[in-house]
Order: C-alpha cells, then structure tokens, then sequence
C-alpha cells in the first residue's frame, strides 16, 4: 500500500496546471507542454491507482481523512472504490485525449480553455474521490462554473441560452441535494458516506421518501433522464467538440455515480418501494430519445440524444437493484462514456473540416476519408452494440438485470437497441455513403496525426473492453455487493 | 440619586464623538481634501479599535454610564468593535473614489453614524433607541441628498425623508402604545400580550423600514439609485447593522411576523432585480433579498448567525464597490450593460469582480456560499422544512442575474462602453486590498465559523 496521499495529488496535479496557466500567463507553445504533460502525469497517477487496488477488500481505498468544521460537518473525506476507480480512469484517460484534441480544435485562447478545462478535470476527479456528502456537494457544483464559462466562451451560435440552461437546471437540482444533505447531518450527526451506510435506514420513514425524491431528482437532472433532459442536446449542440466529449463520457456519470453511492445504499427502503418510477422513466427515455434521434438533421443532435438513450440503459441497469443490472448499469457508463466520446471526436474531426453539422450537407465522406469511415463503423456499431464491442455488455449486462425483475419493461428497453440501430446505421449512411453532393467535401483531407492517435486508443479501449469485461467485473464485485447488501437487507 | 454618572463606561461612545467632531472642526477651518481628513479619521479610529479592544475592558464592569445604557458586556464590545472597522473599512475604499465634487463632510457624518450605531447597540430602553435609530436617519437623508449638482439625488434625499420620518413616527406611536400598555419603555418591561404584540409590530416595521425589509422596502431601490455611492455604502452597512442589532435586542417571539416579511423580501428580491439596467438599484434589489436570508435567521433564533450573514454580506459588496473603484468606473451612473466586455479591458480585476458575483450567488466554495449554508441549515435544522424548500428555491433567481453580469463581462464584446478610455491604475495598494478581500471571500470560511 502507497502512504502518500495520492488521490489528493490526482486532484491537485489539474488544479495547479490551471492555476499556473492562469498565473503566468505563458506563450502558446509552453502551454501545450504544461497540458500534456499536466494531462499525462494525471493519467499516469489514475493507472498507478488501478494497480494498486485491491480488488478483495471491500473496504474504501487510499483514505484521507481530515476534520474541517465540524459544526456542518464537513471532513476532508477521500477514498475510492471500485466504482469510482473505474471513473477516475475514465476520466484521466479522456482528459488526455480531450487534450490533444483541444490543442488542434481551439485556435483562440488556448491558455484560458486549458485552465477552465484543468479546473474541470481536478473538480470531477474530487467528486469521485469524495466520501462526504457535503465535500461531494461542494466540487459536484464547483464543477459547473467552468462548463459554464467554456460552453460560454467557445460555443456556437446559440451557446449563451445552452449555457444558462446548463448551469440554472443543474443548479435547481443540486439545491435540492443540499437540503437532503442538511436533514442527514441533522438526523445522522455524520455526513461521512461509509457511516451513512449502516445507519441511514433508521432515519424517519415518512421523511426517507421526501429525502429520496430529493436526491433523485439532483442526480435525474444531471444523467439525464427523461423528464428532465431537455438542457442535453442545447448543451451538446453549442459546446464545442471537446466539451461535448467531456459532459458526455464524464459529466453524466456523475448522475449515475451519485445514484450508487448515494441515493441506493443510504435509502434502501425507499429505493426498494420507489424503483419503479425511475424504471418507467428510463422505459420512456429510452423509446423517446431513440425515435428523437432518429427524426434529428443535425448530427451532434443525433449523438446527444442518443446519450440519452444509453444512459436510459444505465438507469435502467441500476433500479432494477439486482447484481446483474447494477454491473451492467456501471459497466454502460464507462462503455458510453468511451463510446460517445470517440462519436463527438468523430463529428468533431467532420464539423472542422466541412464546417456544417447538417446531414443533409454531407454525403459520400467515406470516399475522401477511408480511415475516418472505418473509426467511425467502429464507433457506430459499438453504441448499437454490436458484441465483441463494449456496448454490448453494458446493454446486455442491463437487460439481463431488469428482466429478472421487470419483464415487461425490459421488453420495451430492448426494443431500443433496434431504434439505436436504426438512426445510427441511417446517419452513418447519408453522411458516409452515397455520392459526394457537396463540394467542400471533396476538399478535404482524411485525419491528422492526432486524431488517428486518439480515434486509436478509442478503439482499443471499446474493444478490450467488449472483449474482456472481467477485468472490470471483478472490480466491481465488492462495491456492487455493498450496494445490494443494503438493498436486501432491508 | 436621579442617575448615577460612571463616566468611564462611557467611553467610547463619547471618545467616538470627539473624534467626529474634531473632523468636523478640520473640516471647516482647514481646507484640506477629503481624502486627508479620512486618513486622519481612519488614524484616530484605529486609536479607538485598539482603545476599545484592550484599555476599555477594565472599565466596562463599572456599569453603564446612564440609565438608558446597559452596562457593556464582551457582546456588546464586539459590536462598537464592528462597528469601527466598517468605518475604517469603509474610509480605505473611498481613497480610490473620486469624490472630489461632493462635500467633504460625509467623513464626519459617517462617524456620527457610527456613533448612532454605538448608542443603539448600547441601548436598554425603547427612548434610547428611537435617539439612535433618529440620529442616524437624519444623517442618512443628508447623505442621499449630498450630491448637489444631481436632481437625482435631491430626489433620493426627499424621499427618503418623507418614508423615513412616517416609520419613525410608526415606531413612535408603538413605544407609546407598549408604554401604555406595560408602564415602562425598558426592554425588560416587554410583554406579548394581545396589545403588546400590536405595539411590537408596529415598533417592528418601524426598524424593518430602515432595514429594507419587504414589505417596506418600497424606498430602496429609488434611494439607492439616487443616493451617492458613499452613502449607499453607509446605508448598507452601518444602518443595516444598527438596526439588525437592535431587533436582536428586543428578543420578541413574533415568528409569524418575520416569516411573512422573510418570504416577501425574498420574492421581491429575487424577481424585481430581473429587469433593472441601473447598476445600483439592482444592488438594492439584491440587497432586499439577503435582508430576507436574514429574516430567515431570525425566525430560527440564531441571532449570532444573522449578524455573521450580514457582515459577509457587506464584505461582497464592498469588494464590488472597491474593485470597480480601482477601476476607475463611476459607480453612480453605472448600467450594468456598461460592464459588457471588461474582461477584455481589465482582465485581472474582472477574475475579482466575478469571484466576488459568484459568491453573492452561493457557489461553492466562497464565503456566500458558506454563509447561504449555515442559514439554511440552521432551518432545516429547527425543522422550518417548507421554508427551507423556499428559500433555496428563490436562490436561483438571483444566481441567473448574477450569472447575467458575468456573461457580460466575459462572454460579451466591448460596445461603444461608458468605461473610460484609459482604465485608472492607481497602483499597488487598491490591488493588494482588492486581492486580499477576495481571498477572504474565496476561501475565508475555511477558517470554521
């Protein structure tokens, strides 16, 4: 076991580069190599937690614990499990690529988008890593101020209206977390999340479904699920390519994340009477967003909601409280966040090229950039789920799980990977296929260095991951046994 | 004997007035600047900070000097302490205002304010606090009204006389109600029988005119926009603390009363500066609905946190006042839509200036942010659940127009703006103070309440 702090050094080694970047102000060449190796160095730290975890313990890992103020009772709490490692690798690992993808995107204020994008990368790392709800609250809101300010600053046309929405909606649910966090120091004396654990089923009964609607809503406004979705495609559409890569791999999973460290083992018995409506939204997310998608001439739109759809998947996965579904439900979120970012790039590498997201502007893109095409069959495929992809197992991982319990909703949720097939093979072919009709099309060149490098390490994390899921599985099983100890102990 | 002269528990208040008169006297027979005479002032109430905090406890158990003052406890020296440094504070931000055009008197008005604030804090019957909270409006309506060469202004002054001198004659008439009711204008005589209550609340929306509680707040924002940007300042801070001070005294039950002016004051807050162009009349909105935040403490009876609340309250905005001071902006005629674009003019400041609305926002993890969470857990705390719910829900009402200025700050191009041309630096003592204060905004609530 390591006995420096090295989570708070993972947390720290983003927010430094960006207080550098701001602080001194360096020259555009020195700034690409504070970001990478910035980047890099956090990716190393990420993986140097993988390999030291222990996979049999279920305890949390690499703890820090430090009082703050007690009188509120916020501690500086850290520690991971193995949900939370897997996500903090996801998120080191596309901060890399979100990089090197930056550094060639962005022309203007490179040096002011890596500091909101450090910021960004530091605060989410410190949400997975926290164990205090209060210490968890805190960096879940921090986190929004630099997606604000980067949808802001370098968005499209609509982008202040995407950004307001982005920022007010999230807002409006995380104060609601806030109260719920407040009754549970009041009630609990301990907002530390290991405590909570063991003594969060004796809180009021007529109070734990207040509670639980609280903090279900908070995390529903952030995956997003159905009702409460309508800020996700303004704020992928605008964002520009890198930002939108980031709130989709990362950024929603915050929602799931707080699902299962929060909302699951803290309220069981009020998850248990309660899971149905979260089962019946993610039904109609599911359904909805995939014939919305189908119906989008924008490409990004396309792509957003179809985020929808699979993080209707992961929803799905994680109320239908079984081992099964939970597992499928984690292992969609790292799937899709690997998947929708590599399909972001995808539209990314064409938006810079042909300068249009309209589908109806492109057609015969293949002929021009055969090594783009062939990424982008990948990607497709993946987010259909095809197997041998890891898209696959996260939508069959969460099938299996809702159908032991939920036959008939998990019918309907199947029925979504036919509707996913059907807009995404249909995007693929107007824009890839066909006969080139617009003429900056046939300008254009097939993909940079960068790109093929990122679109790479894409393709052999999605494929290894098809391939040989248990290295993740058997990550997972101590977290997700916790999880559904609580739930049927009840 | 009729009363008992203990001289020298009367110390502070009378050394205050020593000094604000000896300004005054400066003032009229020398011509030296403002900005000499509030140096002198921030040298010789420095004297008095250190005077109250180490030489005026040895006399403080000898009793109070008259019959209308309590005798000084450790609570009550903190306040003059408070008192005096928003003063001082106040006397270091106005050296980088321009304030060559207006009188210079309104360094000693501002220490006769303070001076009512000393009497108020110090006060244990209803006469005494009716001198105070008098003394200090009649310096107020001066204040609004001393830019002389603006209509506006005179506008400000007279209204503000008009409201001003209607409430205290509310006030008046429930001391004299409560005095025909129990017998005695002490504090220790109030009662909440039937009558009693009447008479409280009538004494009650006297003090909260002067706060700027809805449903009274209709003079606020006219007389924040008309008033010049010192005395704005005054009104925020000094008249503010005075009279949250003294309705902390009174120790009356009426939750029901604070609620409903809690729940008003938020509302109109929140939704009336939607819409305002004027730069300090939205600070009066915004004003309005932290005096809710306030009442809200209030009804929760920690009174301790109302009076933390509002001094970081006063903190965020007089690091708005200062940063957009050392830049050299007008604050009295300021649209906000004139602040579109200054990241690009004056990059560092407006990082401050966005820290600063970010906090008054409540986002981690800045000193407003603190402050908004130790007031709402406070009442979830004491099981005020529906208000909580509501509270929280009208911060985000505020955090759109907030988020607005920042917008237009960052995200916006420079237009034909009101700035001028050449941004003043004035060197290195307004920064390090502005950067200073927003440190204690950014990361002051480390240190634990």
């Amino acid at each position: 076991m390591l006995d420096f702090p090295i989570l708070s050094i993972t947390i720290l080694i983003p927010f430094l580069a960006a207080i550098y970047i701001l602080a001194f102000a360096p020259s555009q060449k020195y700034v690409q190599v504070i970001s990478l190796s910035a980047s890099t160095l956090t990716l190393a730290f990420a993986l140097l937690l993988l390999k030291n975890f222990d996979v049999e313990s279920y305890d949390f890992q690499f703890v820090e614990q430090y009082t703050l103020i007690s009188r509120i009772g916020l501690d500086f709490f850290l520690g991971i499990d193995g949900i939370s490692l897997l996500l903090i690798n996801l998120m080191a690992f596309l901060g890399l690529l979100c990089v090197i993808y930056a550094l060639s995107e962005i022309k203007q204020r490179v040096a002011e988008f890596m500091f909101f994008f450090f910021l960004l990368q530091s605060f989410i790392i410190a949400s997975f890593a926290a164990l205090n709800l209060l210490l968890f609250y805190i960096f879940f809101e921090m986190a929004l101020v630099p997606m604000y300010m980067i949808i802001g600053l370098w968005g499209g046309a609509n982008r202040i209206y995407a950004s307001y929405k982005f920022f007010l909606y999230t807002l409006a649910g995380s104060v609601l977390f806030a109260l719920c966090i407040m009754y549970f120091y009041k009630n609990a004396s301990t907002l530390s999340i290991p405590e909570l654990y063991s003594i969060g089923y004796e809180l009021d009964p007529r109070h734990q479904k207040w509670l639980w609607w609280g903090v279900f809503i908070a995390f529903a406004i952030k995956i997003p699920m159905f009702p409460f979705h309508t800020w996700l495609p303004d704020a992928h559409v605008q964002a520009p390519t890198t930002a939108s890569a980031i709130l989709a791999g990362v950024l929603l999973k915050l929602g799931g994340y707080g699902f299962l460290r929060i909302l699951l083992p803290i309220l069981p018995q009020a998850s248990k009477d309660l899971a149905i409506y979260p089962l019946i939204m993610s039904s109609v997310a599911i359904i909805y967003a995939s014939f919305a998608a189908i119906s989008q001439k924008d490409m990004k739109k396309t792509i957003a909601y179809s985020s929808i759809a699979h993080m209707g998947f992961v929803t799905g996965g994680i109320f239908s409280l079984s081992y099964v579904g939970i597992n499928g439900g984690i292992f969609q979120m790292l799937s899709h966040g690997l998947i929708s970012a590599a399909l972001f790039f995808t539209v990314g590498s064409l938006y810079a090229r042909v300068h249009t997201k309209q589908i109806d502007s492109y057609g015969g893109v293949a002929a021009k950039m055969p090594a783009l095409a062939s990424f982008f069959m990948i990607f497709m495929l993946s987010s259909i789920g095809l197997p041998g992809t890891s898209g696959f197992i996260g939508e069959f991982l969460c099938l299996n799980g809702l159908f032991e319990q939920h036959y008939f909703i998990s019918a309907i949720s199947a029925f979504g990977i036919v509707l996913s097939a059907v807009y995404m093979l249909s995007l693929y072919k107007k824009v890839m296929f066909g006969e080139i009709s617009n003429q900056v099309i046939a300008t254009i060149a097939d993909l940079s260095l960068q790109e093929r490098f990122i679109f790479t390490l894409l393709t052999v994390a999605i494929v290894l991951l098809g391939i040989f899921p248990n290295y993740v599985n058997k990550l997972l099983k101590p977290s997700i046994e916790i999880i559904t100890g609580a739930i049927y102990v009840i | 004997m009729l009363f008992d002269l203990k001289l020298s528990a009367l110390a502070p208040g009378a050394l205050l007035l020593g000094i604000a008169l000896f300004v005054q006297i400066l003032n009229l027979f020398t011509r030296l600047a403002s900005c000499s005479l509030s140096m002198i002032s921030i040298l010789l109430v420095s004297g008095l900070i250190l005077f109250i905090y180490y030489v005026y406890p040895c006399a403080m158990h000898l009793g109070s000097g008259c019959s209308g003052y309590l005798p000084h406890t450790h609570k009550i020296q903190i306040c003059l302490l408070v008192f005096c440094i928003a003063c001082n504070i106040f006397f270091i931000i106005s050296q980088q205002i321009r304030l060559e055009e207006f009188p210079s008197e309104y360094v000693s008005l501002m220490l006769f304010s303070a001076l009512g604030g000393f009497i108020a804090t110090s006060a244990q019957d209803f006469l005494t606090l009716f001198m105070a909270i008098e003394l200090q409006a009649l310096i107020s309506y001066i204040l609004s009204s001393m830019a002389v060469r603006s209509s506006l202004s005179s506008e400000a002054g007279l209204k503000y006389f008009c409201l001003g001198v209607i409430s205290s004659c509310v006030m008046l008439f429930g001391i004299s109600l409560m005095y025909g009711f129990v017998g005695s204008i002490s504090y220790y005589r109030i009662s909440l029988d039937s009558g009693c209550s009447f008479a409280i609340a009538l004494i009650l929306t006297g003090l909260l005119f002067k706060l700027g509680a809805s449903p009274f707040h209709m003079w606020l924002p006219d007389v924040y926009q008309g008033s010049p940007i010192f005395a704005v300042n005054v009104f925020m801070t000094i008249n503010k603390l005075t009279v949250l001070i003294s309705i902390i005294r009174l120790r009356c039950q009426l939750d029901m009363f604070f609620t409903v002016a809690a729940v008003s004051s938020l509302v109109v807050g929140a939704l009336g500066a939607l819409k305002q162009v004027n730069f300090k009349r939205f600070l009066a909105y915004s004003s309005i609905f932290n005096v809710g935040y306030i009442l809200i403490c209030l009804v929760t009876k920690d009174y301790k946190l109302s009076v933390i609340y509002l001094l970081i309250y006063t903190l965020n905005v007089f690091m708005i006042f200062s940063i957009l001071a050392s830049l050299g902006i007008e604050i009295d005629t300021l649209q906000i839509l004139d602040l579109q674009g200054l990241a690009f003019r004056a990059k560092f400041q407006s990082i401050l200036l966005a820290i600063c609305l970010l906090s008054l926002m409540g986002i981690p993890p800045m000193l407003g942010f603190a402050a908004k969470y130790y007031v709402l857990y406070k009442t979830v705390a004491t099981g005020n659940y529906y208000l909580a719910v509501f509270a929280s829900g009208m911060t985000l009402v505020p955090a759109y127009y907030y988020l607005r200025i920042i917008k237009l700050m960052f995200l916006e191009q420079v237009t034909a703006s009101f700035l001028p041309a050449k941004l003043l630096s004035y060197g290195a003592l307004c920064n390090v103070l502005n950067v200073i204060g927003v440190l204690i905004v950014s990361f002051g609530w480390v240190v634990a309440l």
